[in-house]
Order: structure tokens, then sequence, then C-alpha cells
């Protein structure tokens, strides 16, 4: 249905809504004037058959229309500058001119679309891990809730289910209090085969606590987390997705966890994100079994959505005294725990926010200098253009007009640099991703979302003013003498110069402060690649299995499973040592115990020296290579028969702090708050860094994993020549043993140590990067401010050299004032790097944030950066050819 | 208006019109230029001077039942303008389209 078809005249539309750039006095007349044409043309002659064509025709005519309506306008404020200016006609012209002058548009444009790029880039980390809601509903009234255990400084220790179930009772803070652990497994039994999964054990009221709800089925309800309870499963988006091929009727159906069968009776939505880990199925809290009973086992997380009206300082109030109740009632397990109250917010943040808050400084401090050198470039083109602006305010252009025109023209830059900045963001987000800790990518996609881009909108409008207006209101002032012919010989006044100067003089001591910041943190992570985990670097290969627990019930059978798994893997071509571990160092996290040592004065309640502990075979520590400093490593003999004795073996750390001795063989300890059974220490290793790179050795205890045969674990294997063959080999192996048991999640030990420093890269690549951007943008806006100056002054050279100035001489002078803006920058700049590495203290790695070295290196490369910037135009000003530069 | 600079397309409205193509649509057809050029050119050439706008009686259109149009005259400084054209542009008078005529309106 075409337009005329309705009365009206093809383009009609078109035409009144041109009418609207004219002022309400003009618009009728010319209106008519229009539509009566389009009157003429269409029906003017009733015998003329119209064609569609002919309908498009008169459309494309009409689009001039919009041509008239804009130029019209504008020559009725030229003649009459009492009406307010188009914004329209304005940016019209805007795009005009800056096409006029392609150098000027292309480096503006480059410059701030590469700061607004790099800026959204971050804003989309940003975020994707400190702002969004993860899928909850009101984040902000959700909070943490830990055990405090001053003993290990620790203020978010897990919480014992006891602890969890008092709290619950007793609190009123909340409208519902969930507990959950986030890291347990279960093997799948789906059609390939078993398969091992991540598990997340929940209280039944978990989702409800979150304010999430499975987009397909039901939720728990209540009760359907206590022992005894019909097994019922919520499955991952993810998990549905991948195991089930998102299977729309498998609500209702029975699957196969650790040989029991479970319900499915919901799906969660794909928004959620599980706190803390990524989890496959969601099955109620029941499922920990007899870890439900043990009060000194400390495994859930909690999280509390707070009743309407209650802040969170409220809740810590009331949960001191409940935290001394408990102390007192469970002294033995309770001894010396508080309880801690924080927003959910910063506790899943926790790790990631202050990398992610410096580099956003960062990368606004880029941005800052992107700025300044656009305002500066800015400067130089309204400077250049005083005639054209004077003659517009010669014709009766007032000062506003001026100014409005400017403004509409920075616009104009900043939406194409807006544009250009988008679209570099997609490109450096998408690299950015493959770089990202998982820390940060769990916590939701990194992605360019509406928020994103609003940002990335403010932004280039804040641009667009802090950028523009200066000029713009400069150039009103500069012009409004009228003086059309001398002020194209005059210089700049002293006040732009000054204010030239100044921006310099910011964007050195903003990008010395990032170049320090990024020279730190290079420096950091050597260090941090320096360090020695205490175990081999190269040609180790971990990998887990896992026994189902209804085929490997008892003791027995894990252990001849175990043996018979390591003999036949010794036995492979190519394998120099294996062992298995329960917990691999970097990659399980770690669980500590309390350590008795015989013959000690018994500690009071909850104050128990605690050491990390873990469960090696036979052949760990060779295959990792941590050797031995005193007694012996595990034998075959360590076994269950009734005459072995229990044996553990300690580390350095443990054997200094706990028993105070360097060669503690033959001392016996009792673990778990227990006096008995004793272990006997049988050998000292060396001390590793476990849980990560950065933190010095902790205590560690290890048993003996024919002592307490494990249901799997990581399978440890030290090679000669490749992985790859070995892997294959021990996948078949383990295959023909019992295919019942799943081998996943391999790891090459250099890929643990790489996934250990990841987040440390991260942050050093990207302030990196940015630090660069900001010494090449300083440079660049210092080169432009001294080329300027130096062909401002090529009178003044050419009148110097005239009266007997070498070119050395105008090669120092210009040189020199290079030096003075340096000079001015440095002390500012030395107390912006003081402010801002201390901030950045946390992310160093045996690093000092006033490290003289880094800091004389920053300076070094801003100088010799500032001295090409200046150099470049030094010699283009000795050169100058006295007898033209006079006469010019 | 001093000092009107007489582009080619300005040359070519100014002599459409003097031909009798007084309707900004008919100028439009014979010179073969587009609306966003040949209106501004109008409006520029009525602000100099050089042609004089009107508008049809309301009583004629009445009997047409057609809207009245705007139409444009050239004046004593357009006729001048033109003859200068002539000279600056040689081959002006043969630009429009052979053996158009103007509207019987």
């Amino acid at each position: 249905m075409t337009a005329h078809d309705q009365g009206r005249l093809p383009g009609e539309t078109l035409v009144r809504l041109a009418a609207y750039a004219l002022p309400a006095s003009r618009r009728e007349e010319w209106l008519a004037e229009w539509l009566a044409e389009l009157e003429w043309n269409w029906r003017g002659d009733p015998q003329a058959r119209r064609s569609p064509r002919d309908a498009f025709r008169l459309r494309l005519r009409c689009v001039g229309a919009i041509v008239d309506a804009v130029t019209l306008r504008r020559r009725i404020e030229r003649g009459d500058e009492s009406r307010s200016h188009s914004m329209a006609g304005d940016a019209w012209f805007a795009v005009r001119s800056l096409r006029r002058t392609p150098m000027f548009t292309a480096v503006v444009v480059t410059t701030l679309a590469l700061c607004i790029g790099a800026t959204t880039s971050v804003f989309s980390i940003v975020e994707s891990a400190l702002l969004n809601g993860l899928g909850y509903r009101q984040i902000d009234r959700l909070v943490a809730v830990w055990s405090d255990n001053p003993k290990e400084s620790n203020d978010h220790y897990q919480v014992s289910v006891g602890d969890y179930v008092d709290w619950r009772a007793r609190t009123h803070s909340y409208a519902q209090l969930a507990g959950f652990f986030p890291s347990w497994n279960a093997l799948y039994a789906g059609p390939d085969g078993m398969e091992r999964i991540d598990v997340g054990a929940v209280s039944a009221n978990f989702l409800r606590t979150l304010g999430a709800s499975p987009s397909l089925g039901r939720d728990f309800a209540d009760g359907e987390d206590r022992p005894g309870a019909a097994g019922t499963v919520i499955l991952s988006h993810d998990f549905w997705s991948r195991a089930l091929q998102a299977d729309p009727r498998i609500v209702g159906q029975s699957l196969t966890f650790d040989g029991k069968p479970y319900v499915v009776i919901g799906v969660l939505s794909s928004r959620f994100v599980f706190p803390q880990a990524r989890v496959d199925v969601l099955l109620p809290l029941s499922v920990l079994g007899t870890y439900l009973e043990r009060r000194e086992v400390h495994m859930l997380s909690v999280v509390g959505r707070l009743r309407d009206g209650v802040v969170i300082d409220a809740a810590r109030r009331e949960a001191a005294p409940i935290a001394a109740q408990l102390r007192e009632e469970h002294a033995k397990e309770d001894g010396a725990l508080g309880i801690t109250v924080r927003p959910l917010r910063d506790d899943l943040a926790g790790e990631v926010r202050r990398p992610i808050l410096i580099l956003f400084a960062a990368v606004c401090a880029v941005l800052l200098i992107g700025c300044a050198n656009v305002t500066n470039l800015m400067f130089g083109r309204a400077w250049s253009r005083r005639q054209e602006l004077s003659v517009r305010m010669a014709m009766g252009a007032s000062p506003g007009a001026i100014v409005q025109q400017l403004l509409v023209e920075s616009a104009v830059i900043a939406i194409a640099s807006g544009a250009v900045g988008v679209a570099l963001a997609m490109v450096a987000t998408r690299a950015l991703s493959s770089l990202l800790p998982l820390s940060i990518t769990r916590l939701g996609p990194v992605a360019l979302d509406g928020r994103v881009l609003a940002f990335t909108l403010a932004v280039s409008v804040v641009v667009t003013l802090a950028c523009g207006a200066a000029p713009a209101l400069g150039a009103a002032r500069g012009t409004s003498g009228g003086t059309l012919v001398a002020s194209a010989r005059m210089s700049h006044g002293r006040s732009t110069r000054r204010m030239y100067r100044a921006l310099v003089v910011g964007e050195l001591v903003l990008s010395l402060v990032l170049t320090a910041g990024a020279g730190l943190l290079i420096n950091s992570f050597a260090r941090l690649s320096g360090v020695d985990p205490g175990f081999r670097r190269d040609r180790v290969v971990r990998m887990k299995f896992a026994l189902p627990q209804n085929t490997y019930a008892t003791p027995a059978s894990r252990f001849r499973y175990n043996q018979s798994l390591l003999e036949q893997v010794r036995a492979l071509p190519g394998v120099r040592a294996a062992g298995t571990i329960n917990r691999f160092p970097l990659h399980d996290g770690m669980v500590t115990t309390a350590v008795m040592v015989e013959g000690d004065p018994a500690p009071p309640p909850g104050l128990a020296p605690t050491a990390d502990y873990r469960i090696a075979s036979v052949g760990y520590f060779r295959a990792m290579g941590i050797s031995m400093a005193a007694g012996r490593d595990f034998a075959a003999t360590d076994n269950t028969d009734s005459t072995a004795h229990l044996v553990v073996i300690v580390n350095e750390t443990a054997a200094r702090t706990i028993l105070h001795s360097a060669n503690p063989i033959g001392r016996r300890v009792g673990l778990g708050g227990n006096a008995r059974p004793l272990f006997t220490i049988v050998g000292v290793v060396r001390d590793v860094h476990d849980p990560s790179l950065r933190e010095a050795p902790r205590p560690q205890v290890f048993l003996s994993a024919q002592q307490a045969p494990q249901s799997g674990g990581n399978l440890v294997i030290y090679y000669e020549g490749t992985s790859t063959p070995i892997v294959a080999q021990v996948r078949r192996l383990v295959q023909s043993i019992d295919n019942g048991v799943p081998l996943f999640d391999v790891q090459t030990i250099g890929d643990v140590l790489d996934k250990a420093s990841v987040s440390d890269r991260f942050t050093m690549v990207v302030l990196s990067a940015f630090s660069f951007l900001a010494l090449l943008l300083a440079a660049l806006g210092t080169y432009a401010v001294m080329a300027y100056g130096v062909s401002e002054r090529t009178r003044e050279i050419g009148v110097r050299m005239a009266l007997g100035a070498r070119a050395t001489d105008v090669l120092a002078m210009v040189m020199r004032e290079g030096a003075v803006l340096f000079a001015l920058a440095l002390p500012l700049a030395l107390g912006g790097v003081w402010a801002g590495t201390r901030a950045m203290r946390s992310l160093l790695f045996d690093t000092a944030p006033d490290d003289p070295r880094t800091l004389a290196f920053s300076i070094a490369a801003l100088a010799v950066a500032t001295a090409v910037a200046c150099y470049l135009p030094a010699r283009r000003a000795s050169r100058v050819d006295p007898t033209t530069a006079i006469r010019g | 208006m001093p000092s009107f600079r007489l582009t080619y397309p300005t040359a070519i409205v100014l002599l459409a019109v003097t031909r009798g193509f007084r309707h900004g649509f008919d100028v439009i057809d014979v010179s073969g230029l587009k609306s966003g050029t040949v209106y501004p050119i109008l409006r520029r050439l009525e602000d100099a001077g050089m042609l004089r706008a009107r508008w049809e009686s309301v009583a004629d259109a009445r009997d047409a039942q057609r809207p009245p149009r705007r139409y444009y005259q050239i004046t004593g400084a357009g006729s001048q303008a033109l003859r200068d054209a002539h000279e600056r542009y040689p081959g002006l008078a043969r630009t429009l389209a052979p053996g158009a005529t103007p509207a019987t309106t």
C-alpha cells in the first residue's frame, strides 16, 4: 500500500518532515510551494497513468527538499542572528569541513577511537565481573556469610554444616540463608560411558535465596535436602545442552549419579552463574552424606538474602553474640570462630576486583591523554580557521553560534570515533577473552551489551565536551575583536600557549604513572615466573581418575585398584616415575587439619596448629621431583598390615613451625583434633609453593595412600619424550583395567604453572599495552606542540640565525624548551607514581611499589620519548634558512 | 547583493526561468539538475534580487482544482546577470533540453 492511495502524495511525508528544519515563520510558505509542486506533478494531468516507478522518482526528488530546507535555514540564520542556530545544519557543515582536512580528521578519529575502544573493552570486563547481576535478583541484598578464623587469619573460612544449621535457626536478619558446597563430584552414567561431573551441593532454598528459578521445571522443595528424601536434581543449562541435547521432556526422567537414581526436576537458565565454581548439576545438600554430621569439617559456603529493611551492619551486629554462643556450646570445634558478613558481590569478585579497577583507572588515564592531544589539535584547528570564523562573525554570527558550530563539529568527531571505537572494542574483547583468567570469565560472559554501549556513548559525549569546549570558547573570544587581516599574522595568545603546555605536561605525568605501573608489573611477573615452585617444571603430566563408589566400596578394593594402576603405568615405555596424590599443588586448593604433637602440651581449644594435609602414594615425590630433606619416602611396606605403623611425611615448614625441629623423624602426631591414632613421622620433604606461587610455603602433612586408599585423585607421571603418547597409553590402560573408571582433566605441569599465573599475566600484558599507548600519545602530543611552536617562531629563529646563531644553538634552544616541559612534569609525575603504585601493592610479587630501578627505567623511557618528540621539530628549526624566514 | 558569483548551474536555472520554465519542478525537469541543487539556487537568486517569486491567484487554482503554485520571474538584475553568464559560459544557450517548451500554465 503506497502513500498516495491514502490521499498522501509520494514524498509528502519527507517534505513535511524536512519543513521542521525551518523556523516556524517560514515553514508554511515553504511547505505550500513544495506540496503544490508535488500535487501538480502527480495529479496535474488526470489522463496520465502513474506507475510505481514514477512514485519512486518523485520520492527521490523530495530528498532534495531536505537539502533545500537545511540550506534555506542557514541562509536565514546568516541574515538573522537573533534566531537560534540549527544543529543539523552545523552537523552538515561540520562533515563537509572535516572532509576538507582529511589528515586532521584521521589523526583525531584514530586517537579517540583507540582510546574509546580500549576504554570500552575494559569496561566490558568491569561490567561483567563487578557490575552485572549474575542472574540473581537484587544482588545488592545478598551477603556472603563466613566463619572468621583468627588463628589462620582467614575471615572467609568455610562453614561447617552444624554452624550453618545453627545460624539459620538463630538469626533473624535474613529472609533466606542458604548453604552450598561448590565443588562436589559425581560419576554420571551417560550413554557414552562414565563421566565425572562437577556438582554443586545446595540447600533446598539455595535458588530462592539468590532469587533465581529454573527456566524449565521447578525448584527444590523444602525438605528435599534432608537425608532420606527421594533423589532430585536440577541441571545446569550447559550440562542439559551438552549431555542431554537440550531435551525439553527431560523433567521427570531419572538420571544416575554415583550409581544412584535422581529425578530431574528442573533446568537452570543460561544466564545463571553458580557462585565460586562451574557446576554441571545441583544436588541437594544431603549428597554430602557423613559430612553433614561432622562439625569439625568446614566445607560450606553460605549466602543470605537480607530481610527487607535490614542493613548489612544489623546482620553483623546480630552475628557477634550468636558466634559467642556457638563458641561456648561447641568449644572443641568452634573454639575461636567468629562470623563474617560481607556483600556477596565483593565476595565473588574479591580477588579480581583490584586488578580490574587498576586496569580501568589505567585505561581512563589513556583516554585522558588522548583527549588532551585531541584538545590541542582542536585548538590548532580553531586557530587556523580564525579567518573563516572572523568572516562569519563580521557577517553577524554571534559568539554563541560559533561555539555551537565548533561543538557540533567535535560531536561529529566523537560520534565517528565512538563508532570506530566500538568496532575496535569488539575485536579487542574477542582477543582479550582468550587471555582472561578464569576468575573473571566465571563471573559471566564478557561481551559488549547494551550497558557497555551506553557507557561508550556517555564517554563519547563527555569527550566531545572535554575536547571541544575550550577551543570553541577560545575561538569565539579570540575572534570577537573582528580583526580579519591583522589576526592572520598574529600568533597565539599567551594563555593559549600556556594551555597547550599544561596539557602536554599532564600527558607526560599520566604516561609516566602508567609506565611505572606497567614496569612494576613486568618486574613482578618476571619474579613470579622465576619462583622455584619446589617441583619439576616440565616432563610431568597429571590427570584425574575417579572410582565409582558402589564398585569400590571397601578400602581393600580401592587399594587393589590403585596398586595395580600404578604398577602397570610404571611398566609403560617412557614412564620414569608415577604416583598419586589426592590434591595437586596449585590446582586443587588445600584443606587444613589440626595437628597435635605427641608430648607437647595440649593447646587451648580451637588453637591447635594446622597443616594442609594430603594423601600421596609411593612414587609421588619422585615423579614431582620433590626431594627428601630428611628421613625416607613412603615405601611399599607402609601398608595396612597389622604390624605396620601409620606413617606421615611432613614438609620443611611443618617441621620448623609445628615440630620446631629440622629432623623430627620418629616423632608422632595426631590429626584432625584427635589424639588417636598416632602417625609416625618417617620423612621430611622440601617445600612447594601452594596454593599459589605468590604465597610462602605452608605447613603440609602427607598421609600414605596405601594406608588411606582413595577413590581417585591425581595420577602424576614423570615421563621422557612427549606427553601425548603417554596420555594415550594411560587412557587405554585405564579402560582395560575397568572401563567404568573415567580419566579426565589432563594437564601438563607447564599448563598448571601457566594457569597459576594467568591472572598476573593478564594484568601485566594489558597494562603494558596501555602504557605503551600512553607513551606514544604523550610523545605525539609533545611533538605536535613543539612543532607548532617552531613553525610559529620561524621568523624569530631566522632573525637569530641572521644575527649569528648557529644551527646547534637553535637545536639546543628548542630541545631546552622540551626539557623544561619534562622538568615541570617530573615532580608531579613522581607524586602520581607514588600514589598510583601504592594502590597496586597487592598485585605485586616480591617487588616494592617504589622499586627504584623500575622507576628509573620508566623515567628514562619517557625522557627518550620526549627527546625524540622534541628533536624532530628542533632539527627542522635548525635548518631554517634565515633569508626566506625573515622575508616570509 | 554585491559580488554574486554566478556558477554554471545557477546560470542554467536563470536561463530556464527566462525560457518560461517558471516552477521549481519544471526547472528541474528541463535542466536535468537535482532538486537539492535547483531549489537552493532559486532561493539564492531570489535573495540576490535576480528572481522574483509570486503565487498564482487562488481563483485560477480553484478552477483547476489544484493548489496555487509559486512561480519565478526574472528581474532586470537577473537579465543582466544572464547576459554576463552567456559571455562567461559560451555553450550555455545549448544546455537546456532541445525543443523543450514550458508547460502551458
